[in-house]
């Protein structure tokens, strides 16, 4: 079995533990739902940048919310035949991959709801969904890591967010930038460095967490 | 006392004590600080009450010569210069000819035997017309070959440059405390990689030591900054690219601190607060070295926009005796510090 195999029957027993109970989709929804709606009470209309603003916001505190479960939720034994029989780069692998398909599942309802209450200011869909694409990315390695650190230690939600928020900074500050010319707000030809060092931060990131990941799942 | 194991310490204090007194007391070289009116008009009397700094201009030897400097070679030279007192100049240009319409700023040069030249850069040369100057259309100074008479002054000074003045002397310490920050990291990094190679938890504590330091350092250096930037901009904050992200660096690392704190296990918290610190490292990389130089960045800061930094003709020779022993001096005070920070984290740990 190559280990491409063994990542996709991971992430594939992920999203049926997950989708079993309905619980984690159900629990975001209501997250969602609830934060737009108290955004549409608090501001009634909203100019683009603050529609931006506030749609990054609510995705990350969203998006901490629901990758802060992604390791908490195993139990010793299960821990124990994951540490026995899998690699460990295959294993936060299959999590990134997870998280990537939650983060990508919050932005669309974020997106969705808040299109709802106000009325969306993107002009130029192809660029928004690539910038939030790499968002997603970036952030669902961030917090996979930072969910393994924090579960080896003291499994607290305060811890994670801790840990990640600071590393999401910089990938959010650029994914604003980009958002904020998909709505026409901003003239900006050097778009594609941006995109150029928001890749480079995320394959950084990406390598740093595939080495330094067995030192954190050992216990 | 065993001075082989405390060298540094003494290197510290003397290298320091030396910045300290150098870097305090070595004076600026003469130069100009404010002119007024900061424009010269074409076919009219020009008076300029000319203010200067550190000059000597009732002792100087010979003729107090100013020219208006147009181009890299040529220049007309004032009418009449009169010395008020040793700082104070009544220059007038009388100018009859316009300017060139592609010259809108030229340099204003003082120059005199004693104190070298002074010059200030983006004088505005003006064409139009107003009611309240004279106007003249006699015979004025045409622009000629300057001639080579000019020379900064001798001896060991710290280049005048306007709007900085005298805290051009922050380099000393605002620069060298980010260079000895970022050294003191790559310290901690290393200790935290021995760390998870060789599970010994003095390293653990080694890492955690320096990276208190770390921190120490970069509070210190966003400190000095803000008051540098309060003389040179006139606020203690702007929203400057590379401020923010030196903000995002020192958070990341006190996110460290709060990391530790938490976990009780001292295992557990050697190995996660080591991955946590190369990942902070790694992730930091970008926010200082890539962030702020992407084009279109735009910064007040030096090294951005056209503004002095570091390197080239802005590191002046006078400068450099003393930055670069001010960085290694505030590295060997960092490790002292570190390492008193550490022995007083191995008895704490003892205890428990």
């Amino acid at each position: 079995m190559s280990s491409v195999v063994r990542v996709f029957s991971l992430l594939k027993k992920d999203i049926t533990l997950e989708f079993r109970s309905l619980y984690a989709v159900g629990s975001i929804l209501l997250y969602v739902v609830t934060t737009v709606f108290i955004v549409y009470k608090a501001f009634n209309t909203l100019e683009p940048r603050t529609w931006n603003s506030m749609f990054w916001v609510l995705f990350i505190f969203a998006s901490m919310n629901a990758t802060l479960r992604s390791f908490s939720k195993m139990s010793s034994g299960n821990s124990f035949f994951n540490y026995s029989y899998l690699d460990p780069s295959e294993f936060i692998i299959s999590k990134i991959l997870f998280n990537l398909i939650f983060l990508l599942l919050i932005a669309t309802l974020t997106f969705i709801v808040m299109s709802v209450f106000f009325s969306h200011p993107v002009h130029d869909f192809k660029l928004f969904c690539s910038g939030a694409f790499m968002a997603s990315l970036g952030v669902s390695i961030l917090c996979s890591f930072s969910s393994a650190a924090s579960t080896q230690g003291a499994s607290n939600a305060t811890i994670m967010s801790v840990m990640s928020l600071p590393l999401t900074i910089p990938i959010l500050l650029i994914a604003i930038k980009i958002s904020l010319q998909s709505m026409n707000q901003m003239n900006d030809s050097t778009i594609s460095s941006d995109y150029m060092i928001l890749g480079g931060i995320i394959l950084l990131m990406f390598g740093v967490t595939i080495l330094l990941f067995p030192y954190l799942w050992k216990s | 006392m065993d001075l082989k194991k405390h060298w540094y310490k003494v290197a510290a204090v003397l290298i320091l004590t030396y910045v300290l007194l150098a870097g305090l007391l070595v004076p600026l070289k003469p130069g100009v600080l404010t002119v007024e009116p900061y424009i010269i008009r074409s076919e009219a009397i020009n008076k300029l009450a000319v203010e200067g700094y550190n000059s000597h201009y009732t002792s100087a030897n010979g003729d107090i010569a100013v020219w208006l400097k147009l181009d890299s070679i040529q220049g007309i030279k004032a009418n009449k210069v009169t010395v008020l007192d040793d700082t104070h100049l009544e220059v007038v240009f009388n100018i009859s000819q316009p300017f060139p319409e592609n010259r809108p700023t030229g340099t204003l040069m003082v120059h005199n035997e004693k104190d070298g030249t002074s010059l200030l850069p983006n004088f505005k040369l003006s064409n139009a017309k107003t009611d309240k100057t004279e106007s003249f259309s006699g015979i004025s100074n045409s622009v000629i070959n300057m001639p080579a008479i000019f020379f900064t002054k001798p001896g060991w000074q710290f280049p005048f440059r306007p709007f900085l003045h005298e805290t051009i002397r922050n380099t000393f310490f605002h620069v060298a405390i980010w260079m000895a920050m970022f050294f003191l990291a790559t310290v901690s990094l290393v200790y935290s990689i021995l760390e998870l190679r060789s599970h010994n938890y003095l390293t653990d504590i080694k890492a955690s030591s320096f990276t208190s330091i770390t921190i120490l350092y970069g509070l210190i250096g966003i400190a000095t900054g803000s008051l540098w930037a309060k003389t040179a901009w006139g606020v203690f904050w702007t929203a400057d690219v590379k401020l923010n992200m030196a903000t995002v660096a020192i958070l990341i690392y006190l996110a460290y601190i709060i990391l530790r704190s938490a976990i009780q296990d001292q295992d557990q918290r050697a190995r996660v607060s080591a991955a946590y610190n190369i990942f902070a490292y790694i992730a930091m990389i970008p926010l200082i070295f890539v962030i702020p130089r992407l084009p279109n960045t735009d910064s007040l800061h030096p090294g951005n926009g056209g503004n002095p930094a570091l390197g080239g003709e802005d590191l002046d020779n006078a400068l450099r005796y003393v930055f670069y022993p001010s960085i290694i001096g505030l590295i060997l005070l960092g490790i002292w510090l570190s390492n008193l920070r550490f022995r007083v984290e191995s008895l704490l740990n003892k205890e428990r």
